[in-house]
């Protein structure tokens, strides 16, 4: 039943990342709303599942792009990996700095995987640094209210 | 705690590395398969909601043609009412027609146009009167046997007594055994006949018709037959109940008998 409810929310992050994201572009970038959903659901649930949910919801967002599919799973799974090893690893309780930064770092990869693992002609240097650190930047900033609240509400359970 | 963490992360490393492995696969496939594969999925995914929003507009095709159905329904049940009407008319008006031709006495049709006249308790009033040649104390009969008798002539009107009214009184005869009794009737719509000694042979089954004395009913019309037979507690007479084959509550036309005369031969 937990598990479900965390599909819920993976697929509701998923088309908010089809539907909303592009509602709130500047220029090549636009927040991954489906990575802070991830960062989300690692407030509660286990980094096993975290991942599992990143391949789900990359295999969806996969599915609508078929020539690239894989890319996104390998792209999401790596960022849950990295949440969920921050979680093992490095901080057990939630702080709104340490998980801006997780988060900050996960986009990060997410899109540097992006740039190196879909052929592109030609601005390879801003795809590979530019954007990821604009969507980096720009995720991190628009997560933060999220965050917040739900930090918030960790501490308070 | 540290063990805990190390099996953990032991346990996410396997399957991070699981997926990017199925991942690497997925991507290294062809181009037709991915599609298939994409097309495959997209389609098992929304299936529920197509399916959701193909039964929802079942259900609004299904809830307009119910309501077409119901004004059809309604449509129809008045034109079904209508032929009814009009079948159990055509019954009763091809009854009177052979009953008519049958008995080759002179019938005069009247239709009932009220009932329950203050003088004549159980009495009805027909369209027919004097100038039709309607008399006072004529029969008034129905195909299926004596209803009545006329007590009041208008002249384009007619009051008849019927069998049930309070003070009707008439002739009858068991048909079998030809015993004769007065006829009356009793409150709970059925007839009774009375002045039949306790010797005299009347059965229940057996069917009673006028007996031709009292010089209003002709002889052998059709009263209704026996369905009871008591000793009365004077100890004399029987008492015969008997149920009329004509239902004086529900007919809606009769006939009045202008020519007299035996109808029955007995």
């Amino acid at each position: 039943m937990k598990f479900l409810r965390a599909l819920i929310f993976v697929i509701v992050g998923v088309f908010l990342q089809l539907t909303l994201a592009e509602l709130f572009r500047i220029g090549d970038v636009a927040p991954d709303i489906f990575l802070i959903a991830l960062l989300l659901l690692a407030f509660t649930e286990p980094p096993e599942t975290i991942l599992i949910l990143a391949a789900v919801g990359g295999f969806a967002l996969d599915i609508f792009n078929p020539t690239y599919i894989g890319i996104s799973v390998i792209a999401y799974t790596t960022g849950a990996f990295l949440i969920g090893n921050s979680r093992i690893n490095l901080y057990s309780q939630t702080h709104f700095a340490f998980e801006s930064a997780v988060l900050f770092l996960s986009t990060l990869v997410v899109y540097v995987i992006f740039a190196v693992l879909i052929p592109n002609e030609g601005r390879f240097l801003v795809r590979l640094v530019d954007i990821p650190l604009g969507e980096a930047f720009y995720t991190t900033v628009f997560s933060m209210p999220l965050l917040l609240l739900a930090g918030r509400r960790s501490y308070a359970a | 705690m540290i063990q805990r963490t190390k099996i953990s992360r032991k346990r996410l490393l396997l399957i991070y590395s699981t997926i990017i492995l199925i991942a690497i696969l997925l991507n290294s496939l062809g181009e037709v398969t991915k599609n298939s594969i994409a097309s495959n999925c997209v389609s098992t995914v929304f299936y529920p909601f197509r399916y959701g929003w193909n039964t929802m507009r079942s259900f609004k095709n299904y809830r307009e043609e119910n309501l077409r159905l119901k004004r059809e329904l309604a449509n129809l049940r008045v034109v079904v009412d209508r032929l009814l009407k009009y079948e159990k008319e055509n019954e009763r008006l091809k009854k009177i027609l052979n009953f008519k031709e049958e008995k080759g006495v002179s019938l005069l049709l009247g239709e009932i146009v009220g009932r329950g006249v203050p003088r004549y308790s159980g009495s009805a009033v027909v369209n027919v009167g004097a100038k039709d040649g309607v008399r006072k104390n004529l029969p008034a009969i129905v195909p299926e046997g004596v209803i009545g008798k006329v007590v009041h002539v208008n002249a384009r009107s007619s009051v008849v007594q019927l069998i049930t009214a309070p003070g009707f009184r008439a002739s009858a005869m068991d048909r079998r055994s030809r015993v004769v009794g007065i006829l009356q009737p009793k409150r709970t719509g059925q007839l009774i006949m009375s002045e039949v000694p306790l010797t005299e042979d009347v059965q229940p089954g057996d069917e009673i018709v006028t007996s031709g004395l009292g010089g209003v009913f002709p002889k052998g019309l059709r009263i209704g037959y026996v369905v009871d037979v008591s000793a009365n507690p004077d100890r004399i007479f029987k008492n015969i109940e008997i149920m009329p084959f004509a239902d004086a509550a529900g007919i809606e036309e009769l006939f009045i008998l202008l020519g007299s005369g035996e109808t029955d031969s007995l």
